[in-house]
């Protein structure tokens, strides 16, 4: 098969496929980052403080002498734990609850859509903020509390969905045949509106890492000595003007992982929608 | 998570401060720490200052950024160095001390030593308060009855624990009366009791409202953003402020303070980029002024659980402690390897080192596994608002690691760490403590003498080291004290409740118009010396 | 008939709104609730005494059962009295007058900024499929998605303030002081703020302008003979307006969001970096005003939204 072929075969475009590619790559890499880097991201040389990219250090070292290349393959670790954690938390609160308000209507709807619009009356940003400073710093607090922030809006896409699909012919037909509503939501409703949830997920993979960026930039994320790529820039901010390769090395990194699941996530609809095929 | 009964009525019984203010963060408190005064016991005659460059012009207002932004503006709490750096300006001492730790002149002209127990101090008679109430004896005895005063709970108290009393003699004279021969008077003087004003303290809210006989006295304060102070006219000390004003700002980010002095929105800052500071002394656009290494940078350990309630365990850490790559690494070469409360560059600098040799590892294991530990895990209580704590904590992780201690960094905010830190619920942590003319009054006697409520070690395991202390406080004689500096010192190490790092330095810097700024070992700004060329 | 609908649409939201905002002060309330630990013993610290605890918290009504400590503090939010700073006294309301300009006047900038950028852009890219414009607009709206602002602002004060000595890297000059001052402190802040907006509003503006170019009536009036643009800027973009207003509302969650890492950033002293601050200190009350605050902001602006939408299209106010 080709590769035209399979592109034709799977909708896949040029700015689609860049973009699985771009996050296959980082996932690798953050998989795998123990074993091809130096191996420890904060082993210290104090020989090799702040020297530049070159040489044993491709990408150069930071204050402590520490390989800037391994700390941003360690860093990336932690933004694919958060980036995949936190949907997948956003995904199991607001897929059901989405489902139930969008396909049942009436007072389960007003019941879980009322606390949801007033967790949605609070920008995102605010809310993280407010929560992790209550929680104090741990990863994987974080990761459930940047999940639980950002479900309301999958449980907003899921019901929007769900309401157009539940009130389709074959829905009715399906509950006429004397299937639970259980199984007509899952079986029948679901497959069918998870589209534009799936889309909602992507460009919500690509906001979990900047919200953990942002969070331990600020000093309310991770903690040192964990690398996180938000934390080596608020702690090579200071070098900044001395060693820019302490600000531009780990900023990239978080830029790509975002551009990487954006671009797939502009590309989903076309997956699901057999009218939309590119021509090639 | 209230405080116990028990460790409440600890406070009580064990020092007579009683209850302390929680935000008494130990690094910021003004007057601890040690530079120590071979003279500390000169009889005040009229020393100028000798740093003035060229004659002092009047007018002008300096525009100063500090580190951290002020809290309250009452005395008697010092609640952060930061507060102090500005109420400095307001309030004035008894005495005063110059760079090299030399006794002045200040609400007080002259003093003497009566007999062991009674000092006698002459006052100036042309001071006045800012609300306009002149200055006289009453004052002096009011401000140490209120500092005294247990339902105050006022912190400074620890440092003038040993004074019993002050009698007004007449308008212009006192007498103050201690408890045995307390050698550390004066430099206490120096350090702490500025003067206040009993109806000011009564009319207002002193934390809000500063009244005192400072060369300026207090105009406006916004919160987060800045205190204007004014010059006060009715200064006692003549033709000075030659400042009209001074706008204090804190700027927490080394980079913009900076750039705020270069581009001249700034005439004085209190810190550059550690790791800039020798290419920018090559910068003919900045000024620093002379500095002093007047800060100690220290490892508190919590005495009182495991394991640092183990000795040996201690000593392991002191033979693992590396000072050199601490200074280089994280203070870029601005701070010296010490084991003791100053620097090499200070006079009562011992070199006493009950660990001669140390980085040694090997030794460290060995004192480790003396106490029965292959292995140990500890959490370090850093504070992220003081910039080289996590550093100095990552730093000691991989140090550790290769004794076999794992070290976790954990992070608090200063709330926070401050709770863990009087709860003792911490292992071990780190902090500075601002420099004091007294480098055992102020430092280790409040830190690791065992009773004293800032013993934040819990340390009392040792009564040799309490004797030494106490030898030291209530000595009189410079040459004694000098060597009952030396003997404490070499037990304190060697018990380790506290380990030294390193002495960092205190350099300011200023626009090349700015004149008389100077390092002190009390870390006061005395911006009453400093005026601008224009 | 329409707007009558329209009328009832809005009314039903603005009876909404109560409710959303009770639910927004219970959710900011819950969180002073669920820090581990006795406020008194935080507030109070080591000058802690049993009497004095028991003090703080009768003042404080935490002997009270939780409702009745809700509706206290509600009722206490009403009289416009938010609180305390408990560090230094100062009252909430002192420290968000003095903030909030700040916060407004970088929004309001980074708004203009964006929409200069966006708006001119995606109209050229929709005019011109294909063409250079709508190439740009490509990237920009996939760019300014994916890059973190907070690094956006450091390379731009790399590149523009550590590098060619433009403008200041950080620190705030209040307009009553310097007019220059000021908006050169705000210029790389804005921006920064700004990019993430044009992404948003240039992929949105191109879809809303493309959709209504493909309408009937496009063809109508150019058959008439109007010049292009008076169409496009006069007839398009009118009916264009209502998905970019609508989008542009729910992206000030976004520009408020966005703004507390911002300031941060940049040391400028308003709301957000008041809020982060607060919550690095666990100054309670102050991440409670500040939180309250920026709800109150974001729910007025999407009701204005939608009074707007309203307005603009009634047809279309009716139809949801």
């Amino acid at each position: 098969m080709t590769v035209v072929a399979v592109r034709r075969r799977f909708a896949i475009d040029r700015g689609t496929g860049a973009g699985a590619a771009i996050v296959v790559v980082l996932l690798a890499l953050a998989a795998v980052a123990p074993f091809i880097s130096a191996g420890n991201p904060e082993t210290m040389d104090f020989n090799a403080i702040l020297t530049g990219p070159g040489g044993a250090h491709p990408l150069g070292t930071d204050n402590f002498g520490r390989d800037v290349l391994t700390r941003v393959l360690f860093g990336l670790r932690v933004s694919m734990a958060a980036a995949i954690g936190s949907v997948a938390v956003a995904l199991l609160i607001g897929v059901p609850l989405g489902l139930l308000a969008g396909y049942r209507r009436g007072w389960i709807d007003a019941v879980i859509m009322r606390p949801t619009d007033v967790l949605m009356a609070f920008p995102a940003i605010v809310l993280v903020v407010a929560l992790a400073g209550v929680f104090g710093q741990n990863l994987g607090l974080m990761i459930l509390t940047i999940g639980c922030v950002y479900a309301p809006i999958i449980v907003r896409v899921m019901r929007g969905a769900a309401m157009e699909v539940g009130t389709a012919l074959f829905i009715e037909g399906a509950r006429a045949r004397g299937a639970s509503h259980l199984r007509v939501m899952v079986r029948h409703v679901l497959p069918n509106a998870i589209s534009p949830v799936l889309v909602q997920a992507s460009a919500l993979m690509g906001v979990a890492i900047l919200t953990e960026a942002a969070l331990s930039f600020i000093g309310l994320g991770v903690q040192p000595p964990t690398p996180s790529l938000g934390l080596m820039l608020s702690e090579g901010r200071s070098y900044m003007g001395d060693a820019p390769w302490l600000v531009i090395a780990p900023g990239l990194g978080i830029v790509l992982a975002v551009l990487g699941f954006n671009l797939l996530g502009d590309g989903i609809p076309r997956l699901f929608d057999p009218a939309r095929r590119v021509r090639s | 998570m209230t405080l116990k009964k028990d460790q409440i009525s600890d406070f009580l019984i064990k020092g007579r401060a009683g209850r302390i203010n929680r935000r008494q963060l130990i690094h910021s408190l003004g007057v601890i720490g040690a530079f120590g005064a071979i003279n500390a016991m000169t009889p005040g005659g009229l020393i100028r200052p000798t740093y003035a460059q060229g004659t002092p012009k009047r007018g002008g207002t300096l525009n100063a950024a500090t580190i951290d932004k002020p809290v309250n503006m009452d005395p008697a709490f010092a609640e952060l160095y930061s507060s102090m750096q500005v109420y400095q300006n307001i309030f004035s001492k008894l005495v005063n001390a110059d760079h090299d730790g030399n006794l002045l002149p200040g609400l007080a002209t002259a003093w003497r030593q009566i007999d062991d127990t009674t000092w006698e101090f002459d006052l100036v008679d042309n001071a006045w308060f800012h609300n306009y109430e002149k200055f006289t004896a009453a004052d002096v005895k009011y401000t140490f009855d209120r500092l005294a005063d247990p339902n105050l709970g006022a912190a400074n108290l620890v440092f003038v624990q040993p004074l019993e009393g002050v009698e007004v003699i007449s308008d212009t004279q006192v007498r103050m009366h201690t408890k045995a021969n307390w050698g550390g008077l004066l430099l206490a003087l120096a350090a702490v009791g500025e003067i206040v004003n009993q109806k000011a303290i009564e009319s207002a809210d002193p934390k809000l409202n500063p009244i005192g006989t400072g060369p300026f006295k207090f105009v406006e304060w916004v919160k987060d953003d800045y205190i204007r102070l004014e010059r006060w006219d009715r200064y006692f000390k003549a033709d000075q402020p030659w400042l009209d004003a001074i706008v204090f700002r804190a700027v927490s980010d080394d980079t913009v303070r900076l750039a705020g002095l270069q581009t001249g929105e700034f005439d004085w800052i209190e810190q550059v980029p550690l790791h800039r500071v020798e290419e920018l002394r090559q910068n003919p656009e900045i000024k620093a002024n002379p500095d002093g290494q007047f800060f100690p940078d220290t490892f508190l350990l919590n005495t009182t659980i495991e394991p640092f309630n183990k000795l040996g365990v201690r000593q392991a850490l002191q033979w693992a402690m590396p000072r050199e790559a601490i200074a280089q690494v994280v203070w870029h070469g601005q701070a010296a390897a010490s084991a003791e409360p100053v620097g090499p560059n200070n006079v009562w600098y011992s070199g006493e080192t009950a660990f001669g040799g140390s980085p040694d590892l090997a030794k460290a294991r060995a004192a480790l596994q003396s106490e029965g530990y292959d292995s140990l895990t500890v959490a370090f209580a850093a504070q992220p608002q003081v910039p080289t704590q996590p550093l100095v904590g990552q730093l000691m992780r991989q140090q550790l690691a290769q004794i076999g201690i794992n070290l976790e960094v954990q992070s608090f905010e200063s709330a926070r760490w401050f709770e863990e830190l009087i709860t003792k619920r911490y292992q071990i942590t780190g902090t500075y403590w601002s420099a004091t003319l007294d480098p055992i009054g102020h430092c280790l006697s409040p830190l690791s003498r065992s009773g004293s409520p800032w013993n934040f070690s819990g340390f009392d395991q040792s009564p040799e080291l309490d004797a030494a202390i106490d030898g030291f406080n209530f000595t009189v004689d410079p040459e004694a004290r000098k060597l009952a500096y030396a003997a404490a010192v070499k037990i304190h190490q060697e018990q380790a409740p506290m380990i030294f790092q390193v002495n960092f330095n205190r350099t300011y810097w200023t626009r090349p118009n700015v004149m008389g700024t100077q390092t002190l070992p009390s870390l006061e700004l005395r911006f009453e010396d400093v005026w601008i060329d224009a | 008939m329409c707007r009558g609908r329209a009328v009832r649409d809005l009314t039903h939201r603005l009876l909404l709104l109560l409710p959303t905002l009770f639910g927004a002060s219970v959710v900011v309330f819950m969180l002073l609730r669920l820090v581990p630990g006795d406020p008194a013993q935080v507030i109070m610290g080591l000058r802690a005494t049993p009497e004095g605890l028991a003090a703080i918290h009768r003042d404080l009504g935490l002997d009270l059962p939780l409702w009745q400590q809700y509706f206290t503090w509600l009722g206490h939010l009403l009289r416009g009295d938010l609180g305390q700073d408990y560090r230094s006294n100062v009252a909430v309301t002192t420290l968000l007058s003095q903030r909030l300009p700040v916060t407004l006047q970088l929004t309001f900038m980074a708004l203009v900024l964006s929409l200069v950028v966006a708006l001119p852009l995606g109209v050229q890219a929709a005019v011109r499929p294909g063409g250079v414009a709508d190439r740009v607009a490509g990237v920009v709206g996939l760019l300014g998605i994916s890059i973190p602002d907070f690094w956006l602002g450091i390379m731009l004060i790399l590149a523009l303030s550590l590098g060619l000595g433009l403008f200041p890297s950080s620190g705030y000059v209040a307009l009553s002081d310097s007019v220059a001052g000021n908006l050169r402190s705000f210029a790389i802040p804005s921006i920064t703020l700004a990019a993430g907006l044009a992404a948003v509003m240039v992929r949105v503006t191109r879809a809303a302008v493309a959709e209504v170019l493909s309408r009937d009536f496009v063809r109508f009036l150019r058959a008439k003979g109007l010049p292009e643009g008076q169409i496009i800027y006069r007839h398009v973009l009118r009916n264009a307006s209502v998905p970019i207003i609508t989008v542009l509302g729910l992206q000030f969650g976004y520009l408020l969001g966005g703004a507390v890492i911002v300031e941060q950033v940049f040391s400028l002293p308003g709301v957000g970096s008041l809020i982060v601050n607060a919550a690095l200190e666990r100054n309670y009350p102050v991440v409670q005003a500040g939180m309250l605050v920026v709800a109150l902001m974001f729910i007025l602006v999407n009701l204005g939204t939608d009074i707007l939408y309203a307005v603009l299209n009634p047809r279309i106010g009716a139809a949801q």
